[in-house]
């Protein structure tokens, strides 16, 4: 019986060690000749053979001793890297994939013994070839193999779940608003104001350490990418070059596991809609880059592009448009239908402007993250995906204040400027506000939060810049700046238009933060 | 096969007794400060933070439609999908093992434990935020 106390990090481990062999094959069927990446490849299947074992899983373990076999024959030059061969390894690898999900959801290993046969026969075909002996000689001297010559290889890593990430990121999160808290109180005493510093620098020590702890490389969560990409190149029989620019970035988990969902779902309509068979060149692009405040992803291939004409007369035929409609749509309105679900489950595969399945998913994905996502493409140009997704911060400087019973805040990176007006003024049904010759919109927030019979008396005014529009937002006469801590946003906002998501401010009060596009709603 | 026993905390809203599951994530505490929402339910007080937590406070003696004499002031916290959720309450009582039942009313709550024979109504928070309209994914 498996063990089950083990089993989450069996699991785990066995995860990013496939990842880790995917790169290898990938490596190596550029570079078939470099031997290194054999033994590094060796290394790890005689690991994972050793983790699956103690747990019991028999068939996994059948699997792996078969793979090694023929990762020795080919060491050791009996056996030939052939296409057959590097097809059934990286069949391998997809079954062992599928073995370890169905581990995750059933609690067994799932069913390897077809491909087990397809092993032996490969070893079968060679076995004039293969000599035990050396088998046993290589397996017995393996764990000496100290040359890691390819940089694919990297030590042994522990797994931390990332629970316990949240959990530890928590704490130190509540360190740091007791932190801000105790700064509130002893800020007038010259030695207590010394000791704070000090805990300062180690809370922000300890935070940053956290932060590089819950952070990962693009460069390892797009590993996968190019054997997704290189099997579905055989499934289509097409003929696809993917080109990957990360950037060397390295970001947040949150953001991590939603983003690699969006890649892959724009990749696969790129491989199967937008590359044709006929093309010999054919390439993706995945490029990731940081603009501003948002990690900015971009997903371009140059296949047949997309006819928008044809995409209208399928929405037409469709019903999802009525001719009408039709009429006064703009390119904008037009390329927006690509995300419509009724679209993208409309039977489009076979013809050109179809690229629709899962674009709707891609949109929605993409919203719930509060992103954007955009689409350039033409008739025989290929087509290009950009998608802005907000980076996930946990501290966000703001301007904190309260009106009615709201406690909220604004963030300072929607703020263009404070206005401090020399006199105060009461604020109540005006519209407009005239500040050094220009007008400006005036936003009540006592209106947008529908508090009855309430006037704001201050000098305060913020300028607030939204899409080359700006507007004037009275704030409360007693408005702080301050760090505030972002928590997971509840449930219960999903469909709240106002308030963005919700911080912990300084006095360890949760504070509402406002969603600036509302404003300008 | 009969159900198994379950531990349940008796807690006090209004006069009127209900039961917390208890579980690894439950706790109870004082309210201190309370951030009200714009656009959201009445039901719906507002949110707190506790141990690092943000929790969602629901008026349970609004839920329950209770004679309301505003003397609840700590808060049965609970954890679900995820989230933290604090029911309202007066005060908490004893600890009982107690079979799960449920019956087939159209209240909102459908469980209950017998305690000396009385019906005791557990506090669910499906089943509220449901009626809230809340619970879509």
């Amino acid at each position: 019986m498996p063990n089950n106390k083990y089993k989450t990090f069996y699991i785990d481990t066995s995860v990013e060690q496939l990842k880790k062999l995917s790169n290898l094959f990938l490596a190596w069927e550029k570079h078939s000749k470099d031997l290194y990446l054999i033994e590094d490849i060796l290394r790890i299947t005689h690991s994972m053979k050793g983790a699956a074992a103690t747990m019991e899983y028999n068939k996994t373990v059948k699997v792996l001793h078969l793979a090694e076999d023929i990762f020795y024959a080919l060491l050791h030059k009996e056996l030939e890297l052939s296409e057959k061969v590097l097809d059934i390894l990286f069949k391998t690898l997809q079954v062992l994939d599928k073995n370890i999900k169905n581990i995750i959801s059933q609690g067994k290993e799932a069913n390897l013994d077809i491909h087990i046969k397809s092993l032996k026969q490969v070893i079968k075909n060679n076995a004039t070839k293969t000599k035990t002996k050396i088998k046993k000689q290589a397996r017995a001297s393996l764990s000496y193999i100290t040359h890691s010559g390819s940089d694919l290889y990297t030590p042994l890593e522990i797994v931390v779940p990332t629970d316990r990430l949240d959990k530890l990121q928590r704490i130190v999160d509540s360190l740091f608003v007791a932190k801000m808290n105790l700064q509130c109180l002893i800020s007038h005493d010259p030695d207590s104001t010394k000791s704070c510093l000090e805990i300062d620098r180690i809370v922000a020590d300890l935070r940053r350490e956290v932060k590089e702890l819950r952070t990962m490389s693009l460069a390892q969560i797009f590993s996968p990418l190019p054997r997704l990409v290189r099997e579905l190149a055989k499934a289509e029989k097409k003929n696809v070059n993917l080109i990957i620019e990360d950037n060397g970035l390295s970001l947040d988990k949150t953001i991590l596991d939603d983003m690699i969902d969006i890649i892959v779902q724009l990749l696969r309509n790129a491989m199967v809609h937008g590359i044709t068979t006929k093309q010999k060149d054919g390439q993706i692009i995945v490029q990731t880059e940081i603009v501003n405040d948002s990690v900015k992803i971009v997903v371009a291939d140059n296949g047949q592009g997309i006819d928008w004409q044809e995409i209208l007369a399928i929405a037409l035929k469709k019903k999802i448009i009525t001719t009408a409609q039709s009429k006064e749509m703009k390119l904008s309105d037009i390329k927006q239908l690509i995300f419509d679900g009724h679209f993208s489950s409309s039977s489009t595969t076979s013809i050109r402007g179809g690229r629709g399945v899962g674009l709707s998913l891609v949109q929605k994905r993409v919203k719930d993250l509060r992103g954007s996502v955009v689409v350039d493409s033409s008739k025989n140009k290929g087509a290009r995906f950009t998608i802005l997704l907000p980076l996930p911060v946990s501290v966000l400087w703001s301007l904190v204040f309260q009106i009615g019973n709201f406690y909220l805040a604004l963030p300072n990176a929607s703020v263009i400027k404070i206005i401090r007006l020399p006199k105060l003024i009461v604020f109540d049904k005006q519209t407009n506000f005239v500040h050094k010759n220009i007008k400006y919109s005036l936003i009540s927030l006592a209106k947008v939060l529908e508090i009855k019979k309430l006037s704001i008396v201050t000098q305060n005014l913020a300028i607030i810049k939204h899409d080359n529009k700006k507007i004037l937002l009275p704030l409360p006469q007693i408005t702080k700046e301050e760090d505030i801590i972002i928590k997971r946003t509840p449930k219960v906002l999903k469909n709240n238009k106002i308030v963005s998501f919700v911080a912990v401010a300084a006095d360890g009060r949760p504070v509402l933060v406002l969603n600036v596009d509302y404003l300008f709603d | 096969m009969p159900n198994k026993k379950q531990k349940f905390i008796l807690v006090n809203v209004d006069g009127q007794q209900y039961a917390v599951p208890l579980s690894s994530s439950y706790h109870f505490f004082h309210i201190r400060q309370i951030t009200p929402i714009p656009q959201m339910d009445k039901r719906i007080i507002g949110f707190t933070y506790h141990n690092g937590h943000l929790v969602t406070l629901l008026d349970t003696a609004k839920i329950f439609t209770l004679m309301t004499k505003n003397s609840n002031e700590k808060c049965a916290m609970v954890k679900f999908d995820h989230h933290y959720y604090g029911w309202i309450i007066k005060s908490a009582g004893d600890i009982v093992s107690a079979i799960l039942n449920k019956s087939r009313t159209q209240d909102i709550l459908k469980e209950y434990i017998l305690v000396n024979k009385k019906k005791i109504k557990v506090l669910e928070v499906k089943p509220v935020l449901k009626d809230i309209n809340l619970d879509a994914k």
